[in-house]
Order: C-alpha cells, then sequence, then structure tokens
C-alpha cells in the first residue's frame, strides 16, 4: 500500500524531471540552430583577448636552426634577448623583443615585424637619442662594427651605410629576406628637445 | 485529444522557461552594464582611478627619454582629480548621450609651464616643443580611453533599453497568457498543474546553470586584456560579477523547482492514499 504511494509520488516526480531535461534539449537546439554562429563568433572573440599570462611557465630555450636560418622557440614579447654592443660610442646595451616605449625605456628595442640575428633577413633596432642610449650615434663611421650577442650566438656586423629619414619613410628601413642587414636608428637631432620627426639609420652587414 | 493537450502544455511549458530566462536575464542587465551608478560603483571597487592615474604618469615618462627633456617636467601636470572627473565625463557621454569632450588644456599648460621653466624654447625647437606636448595630451586621452566611439555606445545601449523594455511590455502580456493557458488545460488536475510550474522552473535553472557552465568552460574570463591591465581588471571584475548574479539567479530557481516538484510529490502521494482510501470503501 505505502509503496504505491511512493512509486506514484515518483513517478510523477521523475516525469517533471523528464520532460524538463526535454525542454532543456529543445532550447539549447534551437539556440544552437538560430544563434550558433553568432555564439561561437562571441566565444572566439572573447578567447581573443582572453590572454594567459605565462608567469609560471617553463623557460625554453631559443634555438637558431642554422639549416632552416629560423628560430625555434623565440623570445617572449617584452623579454630581453641580446645585447648589443658598439665599441665605437662605447655603447653596451640590452635588446628587448618589442618596440613599445615601455620597452625603450629599458634599452634596446627589436622591431616585432623584422628577422632576429642569424635569419638572414633584415634586423630592425631602434633606441632613444638619450645619453644612455644613442645619443654618440654622430660619432660612428662606415666600417664600424656591431656586436649582438644574443642567448642563441654571436653576430658581428659591419657599418656599411648611415642615413637620415623622415620618420615616416618606412621605405628606408625595408624589411627583405635576401641578406641579413642590421639597421638600427635613434631619434634626430641626437640633442633635440621636443618631438623628433627625424631618424639617423645606421645599416650594417653580417660579417661571414 | 489527450496528446494533443500534452503537446499544447509542452508548447506553453517552453514558452514560460523563454520567458523566465528573459525576466531573469533582462533584470541582470539593466541592472548592471545599462547601469551607470553599478559602472561606477565597480570602477571604484577595482581602483579604476588611480590605477588609471598610475598608467597615465608611466605613459608621460615613455615620452621623455626621445624628448631630450628632464623628468621634471612632467611634476604634477596631471591629477588624479583630473583623471576621475575626465573618466566620469566619458561614463557621462556613453550612458547619457552628453557629447562633452576631455579637456587637455589644463595638461598642456602645466607641461608649457614646466618646460619654460627649464629655459629651453628657442625659436628652432619651437614646434617640436608643441608636437611633443600634443602627443603627451593624445598620450593622456589614449590612457583613459578616450575614444570617438561613445556616443556610437550610447546609441547602441540606448537602443538595447528600448528594445528590453518593449520586449518585456509583450513577454508580460505572454508569460500571462501562457500561465492562464496552462491552468485551464490542468483545471481539473491541480496535482498536474503543480508538476508543470516545477517543470518550467526546474528546465529555466537547468538551462542557466548550463549555459553559466558552458561559459567558464570555453572562456577565460579571468585572463580577459582590454586596451590596459587597469581597464581589464574592472571589465573581468564586471563580469565575473554578472555571471555569479546570473548563477545565483539559476540556484534560486532550482531551488524553488525542487520545492515545488516536493509539493508535488506529496499531493501525488495524498491523492493515490486517497484513491486507496475510496477503492477500500
Amino acid at each position: 500500500m505505502l509503496n504505491k504511494k511512493i512509486i506514484q509520488a515518483s513517478k510523477a516526480t521523475i516525469s517533471v524531471i523528464i520532460v524538463a531535461l526535454l525542454l532543456v534539449g529543445i532550447i539549447y537546439l534551437a539556440t544552437y540552430l538560430f544563434l550558433g554562429q553568432e555564439i561561437d563568433t562571441a566565444v572566439l572573440l572573447l578567447n581573443t583577448v582572453a590572454v594567459e599570462l605565462n608567469d609560471n611557465k617553463e623557460e625554453v630555450p631559443t634555438v637558431l636552426n642554422e639549416e632552416k636560418q629560423t628560430l625555434e622557440n623565440y623570445p617572449e614579447y617584452g623579454t630581453q634577448y641580446a645585447t648589443i654592443e658598439i665599441p665605437r660610442i662605447g655603447a653596451n646595451l640590452p635588446v628587448y623583443f618589442g618596440d613599445t616605449l615601455e620597452i625603450l625605456k629599458k634599452g634596446v628595442g627589436h622591431s616585432s615585424g623584422s628577422y632576429f640575428p642569424g635569419e638572414g633577413g633584415s634586423i630592425v633596432y631602434m633606441g632613444h637619442n638619450s645619453k644612455k642610449v644613442f645619443r654618440r650615434f654622430s660619432e660612428l663611421q662606415i666600417g664600424d662594427e656591431i656586436k649582438v650577442t644574443t642567448t642563441y650566438g654571436e653576430f658581428n656586423y659591419k657599418i656599411y651605410d648611415m642615413q637620415l629619414i623622415k620618420e615616416t619613410e618606412l621605405e628606408k628601413v625595408p624589411i627583405q629576406r635576401e641578406e641579413e642587414i642590421l639597421m638600427v636608428y635613434t631619434c634626430y637631432p641626437f640633442n633635440n628637445i621636443g618631438y623628433a620627426d627625424h631618424r639617423f639609420v645606421v645599416y650594417a652587414k653580417l660579417e661571414q | 485529444m489527450k496528446i494533443l493537450i500534452n503537446i499544447l502544455k509542452f508548447i506553453i511549458m517552453l514558452i514560460l522557461v523563454v520567458c523566465i530566462l528573459f525576466f531573469g536575464i533582462k533584470n541582470i542587465v539593466l541592472s548592471t552594464i545599462m547601469d551607470k551608478d553599478y559602472v561606477l560603483n565597480k570602477l571604484e571597487e577595482t581602483n579604476f582611478y588611480s590605477g588609471t592615474y598610475e598608467l597615465v604618469e608611466s605613459g608621460f615618462e615613455n615620452y621623455i627619454a626621445q624628448s631630450g627633456l628632464e623628468e621634471e617636467v612632467l611634476n604634477n601636470i596631471c591629477t588624479e582629480e583630473k583623471v576621475k572627473k575626465d573618466i566620469a565625463i566619458i561614463l557621462n557621454n556613453i550612458y547619457n548621450g552628453t557629447n562633452e569632450e576631455i579637456d587637455t588644456t589644463e595638461i598642456a599648460n602645466n607641461l608649457n609651464a614646466n618646460i619654460d621653466k627649464l629655459d629651453v624654447r628657442t625659436s628652432q625647437n619651437k614646434s617640436a616643443l608643441d608636437k611633443f606636448v600634443q602627443q603627451i595630451c593624445t598620450e593622456y586621452k589614449n590612457t583613459i580611453i578616450n575614444t570617438k566611439y561613445e556616443n556610437t555606445i550610447h546609441e547602441i545601449l540606448n537602443k538595447t533599453t528600448n528594445l528590453l523594455e518593449k520586449l518585456q511590455t509583450i513577454v508580460t502580456i505572454v508569460t500571462i497568457i501562457a500561465v492562464i493557458c496552462l491552468i485551464l488545460l490542468n483545471i481539473k488536475n491541480i496535482s498536474k498543474l503543480v508538476g508543470n510550474i516545477g517543470t518550467v522552473l526546474l528546465s529555466s535553472s537547468i538551462t542557466i546553470l548550463v549555459a553559466i557552465n558552458l561559459i567558464n568552460a570555453n572562456i577565460n574570463i579571468s585572463a580577459i586584456k582590454l586596451f590596459n591591465n587597469v581597464f581589464s581588471s574592472s571589465i573581468v571584475t564586471i563580469l565575473q560579477d554578472i555571471l555569479s548574479k546570473v548563477n545565483k539567479f539559476g540556484i534560486i530557481i532550482l531551488i524553488t523547482s525542487i520545492v515545488v516538484i516536493l509539493i508535488n510529490a506529496i499531493i501525488n502521494f495524498v491523492k493515490t492514499n486517497q484513491k486507496e482510501e475510496i477503492k477500500e470503501e
């Protein structure tokens, strides 16, 4: 007698749950059919701006694959991966991957659109014309050496040209991969006050 | 006939679930992201103003090295109060549709006064210094996220609010009709009506809770980065708060649905009891 009552009450409860689940299924199916694409786009968009910081990630060393002339495990953006030495002007500065003003405050920046030393292409470095960085660029001469010591090797370059360009003349710092050319630039005039709209570029070739 | 009535009930329950979801989400949206006071509270809570002020200062410092000027020129050119006031202007533009511009004259004047103290201005570098001052003012506007899209965002918010209000009227009428229909279809059987209400509440809560879990599984909200760290932190806090409010709403309906389903079970238990007693008589 009691069992029958319990079975009846359970039946009613189970039927409520089954119908409820069926309703949920239909709602999700309808949402997927009518808004699936929009939801996927929204998720993709949000995941694009959801950047996981790799603070606890184990550091993987950067290696130069000499055969392919490419790097394996590129340095992380904003990190120091090299030092640049220019004996003529007594410069020995850290090189960071990236070219934001925040990075340039710390040393020399590596334009993220250019190649890395050893990759056989254009390498674009930049630094402020402050005393700590490239104020003495005017003392440089053709034939002067520039040494770049990276975490994966040492590269020596020889200056073969120097040019004064406008900040908008990007074609004067071309990105190519036929020859390894290091282009280092700073703001001009060197002892400028205010906003400088000219750049002094030094072009150096890799010494074999 | 019985099948037809059951299908009709199912459709009405489906409509009611959609209505409950609409009411819940609409209220949460209107009381959070669409509410200026809520946003202001959250900005205060996440130290948005002081964080932005620090960013403004560090952004200015980035221009010092290339300017050839001493860092002292940046002394007191901007205050946290100014940052707070300008953010309030931006929020007014977004939420109230005002069209007020951010005025950087004060910053430019203070910076020019500091440059003049150094006595470095000459006829040769005058335009370079003017450009530097202009760059600093642009940097300020960029850091406080003063964009040309404020009025566009206001229009979107306005349209969304109007749409939600219109929808609310329609959904309210639909809900009333659906409830009346459900009562009429179960007029002879109160336990079925209670069962149907339980079903509607249970599916609403499951839909919400599953959606929250899907969002958490597919989007790493805490890692969202927009414009700068300070803004990102505020956005993440607001999004997490909205999700937690939706989650709370889902749990409340779940608890209510469990109560209603239990009542339904008790009614069925009692009804069976009564039937048995009649049979025995």
